[in-house]
């Protein structure tokens, strides 16, 4: 764990893919224990990869999303399986879940049970349409809320079809997942117990665009896409510059920045065209302008147009991708990337997390977990379960270790229940 | 309330600063924001307005960002303004802040100079690259920043890239990413004050922005591999209709079972093209044209509502209309009306968690400018004594 400031608080985490994962890898990072709950028969979807193939233990995408948690393997289809949940429970502060509504109650642990065997425990259900609604038993996915929430709609060019945000939406919920669990944890500490958070992840997106509702509630108008625009001052784009797919953006909201761009670019004959004599003017005619900034980019580098702008004062910056981030000296600088061994993998270059802290009380990360590795020291440590008692729930197929593999039963049932 | 007792101060302003107190305000925490003479936050000027008719206290953006807030006119650029500052700082738990690196240590109001007095105190400074780096310095707007992030690069995507091949790379709409940046800080934050021990903490926009595609960025790392516009689904995706588009994703066998069925086609789940997720992905033009042909005679949400009853995913591409019209956000109380004096008709978004024991509240509307300065005034001379 990266910080030390959720010693001691224990998470049991139900949830999978990205963004309950993203959200429990951030409470990890601030140290608290998170206890990944797992089974073979129905593995987390970043252990299979999301952009290439890769082996239950061996999945880069996995252990980014998943250093410093431990794995326990528990098959929540066998009522021993539930049993050991309902014991673990009292030993710890937040359950994170992000099954379709009404799973956790029909497996048995929903939050009147959980709450009557730890009144201080913490749930923390995240589900496509929230756990109530007309609409709340429909499945969903990145693509979907991304539409429904209006993000989509919001995203592309004026004269081309909405954008599929994919994976970066899930990461928007469980960053709001943390949110809310952090807020009941703060809360707790005057009420002394826990409650029920019910997050709905198209309503997390849409909070994250709340003002452009307001054109509607208050003016009956829709706003539509406008790729780079801003209807209230121009330059405002992306540039081609010299390279593959190399491009920068600029924007110069004040006349300052615009007379210092004329100069930088050194055509400063634009400050005297009527086209571009003030703001308003410059908005309408941003084609013409645009077409004019481009003849200059383009026989640039992208760092070299952010330098010169940046050196008179203008917002400009290249528009990175994961390798030009991956290279940029100023995020390296700063510790945006560090290294976790994986024991199969080997040194994995992951991303820190997005803060950075004063105080210089830290500890190493801990890897990702093989699928059980922490199966046997969890119920050892907690339930002070014996050698035989785990040699017995494994062979019965209810709990799997990395290192005693168990019988292998499985529910479809179970997985069909999965967002 | 969740947050009660927690005592923060912004200094912050336009949507990512804000947007983080907001998030404290709205559940029970006290949030004193202070905007800067003569006309505060520049998200006053932002809009929407009604009727189009600019007015610094019916901005939309405004209202919707700064709820629950109070609004303390200070200037900060006299002595008498800094020394005030410090003192409510002094007296608060959380301070948040925006300003460009080296603004506040020019009035004695860095973290240095405010936790000497007051060590417990958790100051979060949100700033688009961060307070240290070779780029600390640079200046940014929400759109060279989103491009900073690194989505932009991978937006729109193969449809829109199919159509306009030379076309730029673009922003994420909504101004979402400024949004993203004020989450980020808000988490920080918690996270800092549930330590229970006084901190500065530096909040790069930039790396939350990053950290929203920790998977494109392991794929690079792992493979060399760069995710670009170039991505489409090879079957589904987004699907014109009638009077717009929808977002299918028949993944599973399953899924494309019930979604032929509901096409009224269910001799194509036996078609040998179509029968198995690698057919389909090998087949998926035919297919999707298969699926538009269908999907063009029919609106978008009647679309959305025969098809999802089946449980295969699919969502519609929503406008503002869609969204305030939605029956589910309807039934979940997602839009709530403005307790605003004049604009009480203007519904705003509320939250998307709903926690049972202390739920979210709008308990007073986004403040006028300066609207609490007298208050405060007066409990700081009372603090003095």
């Amino acid at each position: 764990m990266a910080h030390t400031w959720l010693q001691g608080i224990r998470v049991l985490d139900f949830s999978w893919a990205a963004a309950g994962p993203y959200a429990t890898l951030l409470l990890g990072f601030m140290g608290a224990e998170v206890l990944k709950v797992e089974s073979r028969q129905r593995p987390d979807l970043s252990r299979r990869g999301f952009y290439s193939p890769a082996p239950l233990d061996a999945s880069p995408e996995f252990h980014d999303l998943n250093v410093n948690k431990r794995s326990v393997g528990l098959n929540l289809s066998h009522p021993q399986g539930i049993e050991l949940v309902q014991r673990l429970v009292p030993h710890c502060d937040v359950v994170v879940e992000n099954f379709r509504p009404g799973v956790m109650q029909r497996l048995g642990l929903g939050y009147e049970t959980l709450q009557a065997l730890n009144p201080r425990i913490i749930m923390a259900a995240a589900a496509a349409n929230g756990s109530t609604g007309p609409e709340s038993a429909y499945p969903g996915y990145a693509g979907v809320f991304n539409a429904l929430s209006g993000l989509g709609h919001l995203t592309g060019y004026a004269d081309g079809p909405p954008t599929e945000l994919r994976i970066s939406m899930d990461l928007r919920v469980g960053m709001t997942l943390a949110f809310a669990v952090l807020t009941a944890l703060y809360a707790r500490r005057q009420t002394g117990v826990g409650q029920y958070v019910d997050l709905s992840a198209r309503e997390a997106i849409c909070c994250l665009i709340g003002h452009s509702f307001l054109h509607y509630t208050m003016n009956s108008e829709a706003p539509q896409r406008q790729g780079n625009d801003n209807a209230s001052y121009a330059p405002h784009g992306c540039y081609r510059c010299i390279g593959q797919d190399a491009w920068v953006s600029i924007a110069a909201p004040t006349e300052a920045a615009w007379q210092a761009l004329c100069q930088a670019m050194e055509h400063p004959e634009w400050q005297m065209d009527r086209r571009f004599r003030d703001v308003a003017s410059r908005v309408e005619h941003r084609q013409a302008l645009d077409a004019l900034i481009t003849a200059w980019t383009q026989q640039r580098t992208a760092d070299a147009v952010t330098e010169r702008l940046q050196q008179v004062g203008v917002a400009a910056y290249p528009t990175m991708n994961s390798a030009t981030l991956a290279a940029s000296e100023h995020l390296q600088a700063r510790g945006a990337f560090l290294s976790v061994a994986h024991p199969l993998l080997g040194p994995q270059t992951v991303l820190a997390p997005f803060w950075r802290s004063s105080r210089s009380v830290q500890q190493a990360e801990r890897s990702s977990p093989l699928l059980g590795e922490h199966t046997r020291e969890v119920l050892r440590d907690l339930l002070n379960m014996t050698e035989q008692d785990m040699a017995r729930l494994a062979r019965d197929g209810v709990i799997e270790c990395a290192e005693m593999p168990s019988a292998s039963t499985g529910d479809a049932d179970a997985r069909k229940d999965r967002t | 309330m969740a947050l009660a007792g927690l005592h923060v101060i912004e200094l912050a302003e336009g949507i990512a600063g804000p947007y983080a107190a907001k998030l404290l305000a709205d559940l029970g925490a006290e949030v004193i924001k202070i905007e800067l003479p003569p006309d505060g936050d520049v998200a006053r000027q932002y809009g929407p307005f009604p009727d189009h008719r600019p007015h610094p206290e019916q901005s939309g953006a405004f209202l919707y960002l700064n709820t629950n807030k109070q609004s303390f006119l200070l200037d900060l650029e006299a002595p008498e303004g800094q020394h005030l500052l410090r003192t409510l700082v002094a007296h608060a738990d959380l301070l948040i802040e925006d300003r460009p690196p080296g603004w506040l240590a020019a009035r004695q109001l860095d973290y240095a100079t405010l936790q000497q007095r007051h060590p417990a105190l958790v100051m979060v400074s949100l700033t688009r690259f961060g307070q240290e780096g070779p780029q600390a310095h640079f200046h940014g707007t929400p759109l060279t920043t989103a491009h900073a992030g690194g989505e932009a690069f991978t937006l729109p995507g193969r449809l829109s890239l199919d159509l306009f091949p030379e076309r730029e790379p673009v922003q994420p709409g909504g101004m979402v990413s400024e949004y993203d940046s004020g989450l980020g800080a808000a988490v920080a934050a918690l996270g800092a004050l549930l330590s229970g021990h006084g901190q500065h903490i530096d909040v790069s926009q930039q790396e939350v922005l990053m950290n929203l595609n920790r998977p494109v960025m392991t794929h690079y790392f792992a493979q060399g591999d760069v995710v670009d516009r170039q991505r489409g689904y090879a079957y589904g995706g987004t699907i014109p209709c009638k009077d717009g588009y929808v977002l299918l994703r028949p993944i599973e066998d399953n899924h494309w079972q019930a979604l032929a069925r509901a096409m009224g086609r269910p001799e194509l789940i036996e078609d040998a093209r179509f029968r198995t997720r690698q057919a389909r992905t090998e087949h998926g033009a035919v297919l999707n044209s298969l699926i538009i042909e269908w999907a063009m005679q029919q609106d978008k949400v009647e679309l959305y509502e025969r098809i999802a009853s089946t449980g295969c995913p699919v969502g519609y591409f929503a406008t503002a209309a869609d969204v305030v019209h939605s029956p589910q956000l309807a039934a979940r109380e997602f839009f709530i009306p403005s307790p605003h004096l004049d604009l009480s008709q203007v519904r705003l978004p509320s939250a998307p968690y709903r926690l049972s024991r202390t739920p979210w509240t709008l308990r007073r509307p986004a403040p006028r400018l300066g609207e609490h300065t007298r208050t405060i005034l007066a409990s700081l001379q009372r603090l003095a004594q």
